[in-house]
């Protein structure tokens, strides 16, 4: 009888399956998205986007030289 | 650098460096999800690692990390200690020193970022490669940019008509090669003095047997302990005058130093100790004076006298022959030479009476 119930069950042991499909599948998304997808990376790697960027900053930026010109001699 | 090029990743960090797996705003913040950059550089930390390095490092580096608030590169702590000393004992005054020093003096500090990842700060940062990260960080992006002025002219031999020191002309040997990862990572213990380190690196770690009383070469066993080894070993090097910090008229620091002079000199030593017992050691005009700070407070370095501003040196042009090894009379009576009154300015005689020479001292020819 016991054996029949077994045999009746035997899709539970898919629950466990799942779950870990689930996490390992949501683990890839999670990486690949704050990576290489990310808009750090897409934009950090990019030239023509980090040209664009620091052009724009540097034209609305009153005092483009942090440094004073007034230093000399060797630091 | 081009401003781009400062930040601009490379792929192969991502791909290559175990940091290239961890989320970006993991370490450095800001809003990965934003539309737009300025939104997603909000609340951005464009070095994690400084002055803290616990967050970003800690997790992995642990032991590192703990030690690395004593690391002299971030405590910046010869700067306080000296700087107190020399200062004004009054509160108020004394405070404003300090505002000036923090302002000035403590903007050269590394990081593990700024040695492992990044130009340092003061020479306005970048990548060294695209954020990858180098164990051993490079010379000549990260050493010699901070340490230009006097250390890297004198080791690469960039001072006109002085040779660069034997261990990178003859050995290619980059500062790595004494200065230990170790050393540099700092030892949990505070020192007032980079001189003070006690990991620091020593000639006698490799020249053994030079440091030995059955030292092969006659002229190491009669000066063993009396002279240090710049003093025979070292040639003509860099000495800083007058250093003035103030703000200009839109707020930004300055500093003011007077023209650097090449010359060589022998001093007394002000502090004989266990590692330094020696009579004589190569002193360097350091680029402190009386009245660096009078831009935010008059007679800030009231104990200017203190200390000395003729300091010893180690200056990193080491040669197995130098004018001082010719013969015994290249060193003995040779009286310039050696730091005596009439080559100190007056109103730095008391500061460095410990150092002078008196006449009678300088040893006698032969």
């Amino acid at each position: 009888m016991l054996r029949q119930k077994g045999k009746e069950l035997w899709y539970l042991w898919l629950v466990p399956l799942i779950f870990v499909g689930c996490f390992l599948i949501w683990g890839t998304v999670d990486s690949v998205q704050t990576q290489e997808g990310s808009t750090c990376i897409s934009c950090h790697t990019s030239v023509k986007d980090l040209v664009k960027i620091t052009r724009e900053i540097a034209a609305k930026s009153k005092r483009p030289c942090q440094k004073s010109a007034e230093s000399k001699g060797e630091g | 650098m081009e401003p781009y090029e400062k930040v601009l990743i490379d792929e192969e960090f991502l791909d290559e460096d175990p940091h290239g797996e961890i989320a970006c705003e993991a370490c450095h913040g800001g809003n990965p999800k934003a539309a737009n950059w300025k939104v997603a550089h909000k609340g951005m930390i464009p070095d994690p690692t400084y002055p803290n390095a616990t967050n970003a490092c800690g997790e992995c580096h642990e032991e590192i990390v703990a030690k690395n608030k004593t690391n002299v590169h971030i405590s910046l702590s010869g700067f306080s200690h000296l700087v107190g000393v020399r200062a004004s004992t009054d509160k108020a005054v004394r405070e404003k020193v300090f505002k000036g020093m923090k302002t000035h003096c403590f903007q050269c500090h590394s990081s593990c970022g700024q040695c492992h990842v990044s130009r340092p700060d003061s020479v306005e940062g970048g990548f060294v490669a695209g954020h990858l990260f180098h164990k051993t960080p490079p010379m000549e992006t990260n050493c010699t940019s901070c340490h230009g002025s006097r250390v890297e002219k004198e080791y690469l031999g960039k001072n006109p008509g002085v040779p660069g020191d034997a261990h990178y002309a003859k050995k290619g040997m980059e500062c790595i090669a004494c200065h230990t990862g170790e050393e540099m990572h700092g030892m949990g213990k505070n020192f007032n003095h980079r001189y003070e380190v006690e990991n620091a690196p020593r000639c006698e770690n490799c020249h053994q047997d030079a440091a030995s009383p059955k030292a092969k070469i006659k002229t190491h066993r009669l000066h063993r302990g009396k002279v240090s080894c710049h003093v025979c070993h070292s040639v003509t090097y860099k000495n800083c005058y007058n250093c003035h910090v103030g703000k200009d008229a839109k707020g930004l620091p300055y500093f003011k130093t007077d023209k650097s002079e090449l010359g060589f000199k022998i001093g007394l030593n002000p502090n004989p100790n266990k590692n330094r017992p020696y009579k004589f050691i190569t002193v360097r005009h350091i680029p402190v004076s009386k009245g660096t700070f009078d831009f935010y407070v008059k007679d800030g370095l009231a104990n200017f006298d203190a200390l000395p501003n003729w300091k010893m040196a180690t200056p990193h042009n080491i040669q197995r022959t130098t004018p001082q090894t010719k013969s015994c009379n290249s060193c003995h009576g040779k009286k310039e030479l050696f730091l005596l009154e009439q080559d100190v300015a007056p109103q730095e005689r008391e500061a460095n009476k410990k150092v002078i020479v008196p006449k009678d001292a300088v040893p006698r020819s032969r």
